[in-house]
């Protein structure tokens, strides 16, 4: 199993490749990826210098190109997809269908993933991707549970992707309007699904207030762990009740999944965090490491350290964890 | 906190107490500066014209500065664009790139007030700067 780690800077994927990532996934300065953030992201100097080194040690550089073109602007988008293939990608991820198109038509060796934002849950939309544009790898969506995953596995020949660590997103990724809402942006059309342009913190005797474009989405009381002020995670009242209305701030830990996804023939495992910093890169891709070796070499023999769950425990979003959906008995 | 740091708590507090903001904001900007004139630390142009404070919590010292011109400066007025409170251990385990701000900001052990676009910028910047072997040195001496 490929371990996939996120780069939003040569300084993290550097990190990455020292921790032991088989694979770095990173994106250019621009709207054209779902992590379009400040200050974030690389410059074609600081690709070549990325890919030359992970060239050198036998890895693989990533390109995420996996928002969705906004009328007009396709070029944009497309000039992404040029731009990975002349550094030297070893394979895009996207998620537009015309942006596949484009892709498959004019670079015709170059691997395709389709993203987690294309939003492909089932076989069908699978099968379709690759019978349209002879995608490789399918990123799953963190819907999906065990034994959905075990089956898409033993129906397709597209090489499986999941995510192993890292923030939630609770709805089927690539169709979440929530921000929107609230800001205008979507991960969808601006890479952003809580522009920092709209977040707005304030702090008064201990209690932490989250404002995205004004609207108070959470309270946080002295000492509460806090998370990414998205609206999908905040607290609201609902029927009189105050709690969180979709979902708890929390990250996806697979650590203790991982010797039955490789058994289900998952060829890659994707940690969260292109926005995180090369110290959360370098802390999460070793303890990833070790454990995917530890679960590859004697699968019976596995289970999971105290300490890499600690190490993970403390990155988390909200500080906690979970098997989010690769678990639920009532499905 | 390490032992070093606990050690200098009280007279910093004491100092923090009866020395006057702009001298300390004074000496915080001299020292920003000469890092950036190691080539360590050049900031990025979204942050000319920008104030900033950083607040150690522990010690009770709040510096004050701004970039102009691509220079580090001692910021006078109260009122910045973007203010960042931790403790001293917290602030030098950034710097030195050992530990990561969102974990922090989870923890409520960072905390962020003004322009948070702003605060990204200068996250992502000291996130994509490669530590020179001259930090590690200084950092050794007062290990977080
Ligand atoms: S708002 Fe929440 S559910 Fe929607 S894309 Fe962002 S993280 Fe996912």
């Amino acid at each position: 199993m490929e371990l996939v780690a996120p780069a939003g800077s040569l300084a993290a994927l550097k990190a990455a490749l020292q921790a032991g990532a088989d694979a770095v996934y990173l994106g250019l300065k621009n709207a054209t990826n779902a992590r379009n953030f400040a200050g974030l992201n690389f410059s074609e100097t600081d690709i070549r210098s990325g890919v030359a080194l992970a060239r050198g040690l036998g890895r693989k550089v990533l390109f995420a190109i996996n928002t969705f073109p906004q009328p007009g602007r396709t070029q944009e988008w497309r000039a992404a997809v040029d731009a990975a293939h002349d550094l030297g990608a070893h394979a895009v991820i996207l998620a537009d269908p015309g942006l596949l198109a484009y892709a498959r038509d004019r670079y015709p060796h170059l691997r395709l993933h389709l993203s987690v934002q294309g939003s492909a849950t089932h076989l069908d939309a699978i099968e379709l991707m690759r019978e349209q544009f002879n995608i490789q790898r399918v990123v799953l969506p963190r819907v999906l549970t065990l034994n959905e995953i075990a089956k898409l596995a033993r129906q397709t020949t597209v090489e499986i992707e999941v995510f192993g660590f890292g923030s939630l997103c609770v709805m089927a990724e690539g169709r979440c309007l929530l921000s929107s809402f609230a800001t205008g942006d979507s991960p969808n059309n601006k890479g952003v699904c809580s522009p920092a342009h709209a977040v707005r913190w304030t702090e008064q005797n201990g209690q932490l207030d989250a404002r995205l474009n004004g609207i108070l989405i959470d309270r946080y009381a002295p000492g509460e762990p806090a998370a990414y002020p998205t609206l999908c995670k905040g607290r609201f009242e609902v029927d009189g009740e105050f709690d969180h209305a979709l979902e708890e701030p929390t990250s996806l830990n697979a650590l203790s999944l991982l010797p039955q996804l490789a058994q289900m023939g998952v060829r890659a495992i994707k940690i969260e965090g292109r926005q995180r910093s090369p110290a959360y890169v370098a802390q999460v891709v070793a303890t990833l490491r070790a454990a995917i070796d530890a679960a590859q070499a004697a699968p019976a023999r596995y289970s999971v350290r105290p300490d890499w769950q600690a190490s993970l425990a403390r990155h988390a979003e909200g500080s906690q964890t979970t098997q989010g959906a690769f678990e639920r008995p009532w499905k | 906190m390490n032992p070093v740091l606990t050690r200098l708590q009280a007279p910093l507090q004491r100092l923090a107490a009866h020395v006057p903001a702009p001298l300390l904001s004074l000496h915080f900007a001299a020292g920003l500066e000469i890092a950036r004139r190691l080539k360590w630390l050049s900031p990025p142009p979204e942050l000319d014209g920008r104030s900033f404070a950083i607040n150690l919590r522990d010690l009770g010292l709040r510096h004050a500065f701004c970039c102009r011109q691509g220079q580090f400066r001692p910021h006078w007025p109260q009122a910045v664009d973007l203010e960042l409170s931790a403790s001293t251990a917290d602030f030098l385990a950034m710097l030195r790139g050992q530990m990561d701000a969102d974990t922090l900001f989870f923890q409520r052990r960072l905390q962020i007030s003004g322009d948070t676009e702003l605060g990204l910028i200068v996250k992502n910047w000291l996130d994509a700067a490669e530590r020179p072997a001259w930090l590690d040195k200084l950092a050794s001496c007062l290990p977080a």
